[in-house]
């Protein structure tokens, strides 16, 4: 059944591909093999495979047929939307991306599929992460990449987006666009976008900014926040030291040793501070400037008598 | 959230790309390729193969147009030659397949990585052909590894030798010493983790990699691998409950944690009730949210009703147990 299927595909493909003018279903039917016998079961079959060809990426013309009065529905494929243009990659690049792609799996394995076409092959690795996407991300990645228009809703409203970069952080995707109701540029999370995210018809409909957009700070204590920024000394558990470090950065590390680690914090979001730190619990001290270490003192005496 | 990269369950579509991929390559070897070498390369089994081999032989043999023959298929001892009259070009990347390999290749490539590296090389090239700027329209982090203690404990698997950590219990708050013979280091929701044998419960456990401190290898060799090594997570099915009365300003709990119950109570506050696997992640909670969480009703698994201002005063503890700094 599979092998049929693939069979009745290819020769599809290859009937389509680089035909001179488009081809009718009837035409199709007689020159393909495999195909049913009876008129709706053909239907459904040639539905069914126009579908399969969609979803592989073939770029299928549906046109007039030149010449046919009544006019006729026909179909092709030009070769010049078909086929992949050579990126030219030396063996040592397209062993590197061998091995990117064996080390990072990707949803449905779609990065092995994108090797196989550019001449890559199996690695026998065991993937140790895998980044995860699923189909708003596509249609995300492609608004980047062609410079088409989304439209999607987030936070209960309909949102149009010129969208400019993609960012994954800490185990989530994140798109950063300009948003046309809001006219500003803003960062979504992905997992929030509401059902589908829909792409515009047309390419290219967008200038990209020339200054290249910051990446996201997911920092609690600075997202958000338009305080005056000060910094902070907090001390924390050595139990808690690993996870501490992996946050703040190795640049902001002030002492690090069995007594516990003492770091820097260029603070602009109390609030986002206040809620971070307390995830410590008793494992974690600010210790400068009097001013914020009072201010944590204010919350949690409040907090203890409430 | 995972896939199995197995050819198991293939779609009709993904099975014709990987047949042309695989005459695509076979045409491009002037003296015909080794069946084996196929295999190899493209993660097939023999058998599959060659009747794929066979059936694509076959394709527009019985046409009376020559042009309607896309390739020219000989399989012989287990050697295949093949000339393509048609596909000479691979079908274009789906923007699935662009992304999925662009973002690999930039979550290894780093950012401090040579403009001269064969993978820097490479994700140029491929965000030319894709018209992206190369780490400027999509930018991946993530430690293929997991970091120095994922290094450390991948070392250690490979060694089959035991491993001695400090780790904290972020849900109870606790820290100790554990003794693991480790199996696996893996990433999944954006964090990193070991599974192993804990000694101590002799049974197996996963760890965060980012709660793990002063990772050591042991001279005793670790266990035998299991044949399975389960990373999924689990949450235990019956967990103790608690009911809180919230501030508008936390409503954001309902949507944040799988919340059992969620009713709206009056000026906006709403009352949920939680299912809590751990006293301190609900100390944290309550915490963060402030004097306005009231809690209603907690099972005495938890802990006792005064559950937030009891953690509110250890923590203050910290702070008065200690002289103050002298104000500015």
């Amino acid at each position: 059944m599979a092998m049929a299927k693939t069979e009745r595909l290819i020769t599809l493909m290859n009937a389509l591909l680089g035909a001179p003018r488009a081809v009718t279903a009837s035409d199709l039917r007689r020159r393909v093999p495999g195909y049913p016998k009876d008129d709706n079961s053909f239907k459904r079959a040639f539905e069914r495979d126009k579908e399969d060809l969609r979803e592989m990426g073939v770029p299928l013309l549906v046109e007039t047929v030149p010449g046919t009065d009544p006019p006729q529905t026909g179909y092709r494929i030009r070769p010049v939307d078909y086929e992949l243009r050579d990126p030219g990659l030396e063996p040592d690049e397209l062993e590197a991306l061998n091995l990117a792609a064996a080390v990072i799996g990707s949803t449905g394995g779609m990065g092995q599929r994108a090797l196989f076409k550019l001449g890559g092959m199996v690695a026998d690795v065991e993937p140790t992460a895998e980044i995860p996407a699923d189909p708003a991300l596509v249609a995300a990645f492609t608004g980047v990449a062609e410079r088409r228009t989304l439209t999607f809703r987030y936070r209960d409203r309909p949102r149009t987006i010129n969208p400019y970069r993609l960012e994954f952080l800490r185990g989530r995707w994140y798109l950063n666009g300009f948003d046309h109701g809001r006219v500003e540029e803003r960062w979504y999370r992905m997992s929030r976008v509401e059902g589908e995210v829909a792409v515009s018809e047309k390419a290219g409909v967008f200038e990209r900014p020339v200054e290249a957009v910051p990446g996201l700070r997911l920092d609690p204590w600075v997202l958000g926040g338009d305080t005056d920024p000060i910094t902070a000394e907090v001390w924390f558990d050595p139990a808690v030291a690993a996870s501490v470090r992996l946050e703040v950065g190795p640049a902001n590390i002030l002492r690090d040793d069995p007594e516990g680690l003492v770091v820097a914090m260029v603070v602009t979001n109390r609030e986002g501070f206040r809620s971070w730190l307390l995830a410590f619990l008793d494992r974690a001290e600010v210790l400068s400037p009097p001013e914020l270490r009072a201010e944590i003192v204010a919350w949690l005496r409040l907090v203890a008598t409430s | 959230m995972t896939s199995p990269k197995g050819t198991s369950r293939i779609t009709a579509g993904a099975r014709v790309q990987r047949l042309l991929a695989v005459l695509q390559w076979a045409a491009s070897q002037a003296d015909g390729v080794p069946i084996s070498s196929l295999c190899e390369r493209f993660g097939l089994e023999h058998a599959e193969l060659v009747k794929e081999l066979e059936m694509a032989a076959m394709i527009g043999a019985d046409s009376i147009h020559y042009d309607e023959m896309p390739f020219e298929v000989i399989v012989e001892d287990a050697k295949v030659w093949v000339r393509l009259f048609s596909f000479g070009r691979p079908l274009r990347l789906t923007p699935a397949e662009g992304l999925a390999l662009v973002a690999a290749a930039d979550a290894l490539v780093g950012r401090d990585a040579s403009p001269d590296s064969p993978l820097w090389r490479a994700l140029t090239k491929l965000a030319n052909l894709l018209g992206i700027e190369p780490g400027q329209a999509i930018d991946v982090e993530l430690d293929p590894e997991g970091g120095p203690s994922g290094r450390l404990l991948n070392e250690a698997i490979a060694s089959r030798q035991r491993v001695r950590f400090t780790y904290w219990t972020y849900g109870r708050d606790e820290v100790n010493v554990r003794e693991v013979d480790p199996w696996r280091v893996f990433s999944a929701d954006g964090a990193w983790y070991l599974t192993g044998r804990s000694r101590a419960v002799n049974e197996p456990r996963r760890f965060r990699l980012d709660r793990i401190e002063s990772l050591e290898l042991l001279e005793e060799r670790a266990g035998p691998l299991p044949a399975r090594i389960d990373t999924s997570v689990r949450v235990p099915d019956r967990l103790p409950q608690v009911v809180l009365d919230l501030p508008a300003e936390a409503r954001w709990v309902a949507e944040a944690y799988p919340v059992v119950t969620a009713e709206p109570g009056p000026d906006g506050r709403i009352l949920v009730t939680l299912a809590v696997a751990g006293s301190s992640w609900l100390e944290r909670l309550l915490l963060r949210i402030g004097p306005e969480a009231v809690v209603v009703q907690i099972d005495p698994q938890i802990g006792p009703l005064s559950l937030l201002a009891d953690a509110a005063a250890r923590v203050l503890n910290r702070y008065e147990g200690r002289a103050e700094p002298t104000s500015s």
